[in-house]
């Protein structure tokens, strides 16, 4: 038994992680040092000092802290509903392409048959009356006509690209659209629009832009970020970009800006990147977060 | 009471609204501790402000190796080196020596009718930082010795020797104070 092994007891005993009374051994190691003693009697009173009188944070920062706590929750919200559209919408993506592709092919065979059966009446008609060896000639012509009926339709692929451009023009202009609402739900749903495209249209891409130096809600400000990071090409933004990521006040959005940046830019772009966030002051969790990017960059 | 590590792992699920019961267990040690630490009242709740925001955005980082309260107050104690750090860049920062003034002033308005939590206070102010900590981080945030060495990532002997080094040192200031060889 030693002073240590004692006074190490009574703190775990005043925060109630020990048993509250000392053991036979110890009591008599009390008792032949009243130095320790003393000490012991000292961290009592120290520890129980002024317990009922304890100074109490105000009821503004309680205020405060339900106020972010219901932010957050808002944009827990919001993000759950960013995250339900798109599959909401592929839900019905298929339908209406599958519908309108029911539509194209009907008006295509309908068209290539009624032309198809005329001229097979008009050459049957003329073929039927010289003699049996006409009359086996067309029908293996109805058998070699019918065959390539089956067959693809030359033009077919051209016109499915060109209804699949027409469904996204629609989703641009959707989007567009959405993105100009007041609440932050609404242009939610347009930047989820947006990521049904390939994100070509270049008035869609730039109003995307520019509402993430601007949009008041961090969610959609996220939202865009996570679309941009599936257009195809962001090349022709990257200077924007860059400076949005240098002048972003929001630590989280400013770190996924550099993610978005340090996965699709090019080098001089990250260079640059790197550059301008070293002259500024920045929040201590993109710092951290920055040098464990540059760490794994190295493994 | 359900375990606050239990409960940290559900906001980290999801159920952010289990933050307020979070909170509403350790605002009252936490602000002590900042308070103690030397930061004035305003300040200290700025600071418990800061730290309960960090745990929501880093509530994914709790990764249940450690208490509950170890990982608040590693955040806590990050979140006020961020604010000094942040302030002396902006020329702002006060030094050491004017925020234990501070602590000493607010105490001393805090405590007028008791005489003898003045004189603890104004001993534990007048320690080095490092023991200061180790007192206030047991006695007002109630951690254990584990969790103490952790969070200052020393060896658990060598915080026990600090711990009765500090004790000594708050003992002795107190004596001081009160001109008593014993208490």
């Amino acid at each position: 038994m030693n002073y240590q092994q004692v006074i190490d007891w009574k703190l775990a005993q005043l925060n109630q992680q020990s048993e509250p009374e000392p053991s036979a051994e110890m009591q008599l190691f009390i008792a032949d040092n009243p130095g320790l003693a003393q000490e012991l009697s000292f961290i009592s009173a120290f520890w129980t000092q002024g317990e009922q009188q304890q100074q109490q944070p105000s009821q503004a920062l309680d205020s405060r802290f339900y106020q972010m706590l219901s932010q957050a929750q808002s944009v827990q919200r919001e993000m759950e509903q960013l995250q339900a559209l798109p599959q909401s919408k592929q839900a019905v993506k298929p339908s209406a392409i599958t519908r309108l592709t029911a539509r194209l092919t009907a008006r295509l065979t309908a068209r290539l048959t009624a032309r198809l059966t005329a001229r097979l009446t008009a050459k049957l008609t003329a073929w039927l009356n010289p003699g049996p060896m006409m009359q086996f000639a067309a029908l293996g012509l109805v058998f070699t006509l019918g065959f390539n009926l089956n067959q693809t339709v030359p033009g077919n692929d051209n016109n499915m690209a060109g209804l699949q451009q027409q469904v996204s023009s629609l989703s641009s202009m959707v989007a567009l659209s959405m993105l100009q609402q007041s609440t932050a739900p609404e242009r939610l749903s347009g930047v989820a629009y947006s990521k049904q495209t390939d994100l070509s249209n270049p008035v869609l891409m730039a109003r995307l832009i520019e509402m993430l130096g601007k949009d008041e809600s961090s969610a959609v400000r996220l939202a865009i970020i996570s679309s941009l990071s599936s257009a195809s090409s962001i090349t022709s933004h990257e200077a924007q970009l860059v400076s949005l990521a240098v002048n972003e006040d929001h630590a989280l959005v400013q770190m996924e800006l550099c993610r978005l940046l340090l996965s699709q830019a090019s080098e001089q772009t990250k260079t640059e990147l790197f550059k301008q966030l070293q002259q500024t002051d920045l929040d201590a969790d993109v710092e951290e977060f920055l040098n464990q990017i540059t760490a794994r960059s190295f493994i | 009471m359900t375990d606050e590590k239990e409960i940290m792992l559900l906001v980290q699920a999801g159920q952010i609204d289990k933050l307020a019961i979070l909170f509403e267990n350790n605002k009252g040690k936490l602000f002590s501790y900042f308070l103690r630490m030397g930061n004035n009242s305003a300040l200290s709740e700025d600071l418990v402000q800061e730290t309960f925001m960090k745990v929501l955005a880093y509530r994914s980082s709790f990764n249940g190796s450690s208490t509950f309260s170890s990982w608040l107050y590693g955040i806590a104690r990050n979140t006020s080196a961020d604010h000094y750090r942040k302030t002396r860049h902006s020329r702002h920062y006060e030094d050491i020596d004017e925020i234990e003034v501070a602590g000493e002033q607010s105490l001393d308005q805090r405590m007028e009718n008791a005489q003898q939590d003045e004189m603890f206070a104004k001993s534990l102010a007048e320690l080095a930082p490092e023991q200061r900590e180790i007192i206030i981080l047991s006695r007002f945030g109630q951690l254990n010795y584990q969790d103490i060495a952790a969070l200052l990532d020393c060896n658990l002997n060598t915080l026990k020797s600090k711990m009765r080094n500090a004790i000594g040192k708050l003992h002795d200031g107190y004596r001081k104070l009160s001109g008593e060889t014993s208490l």
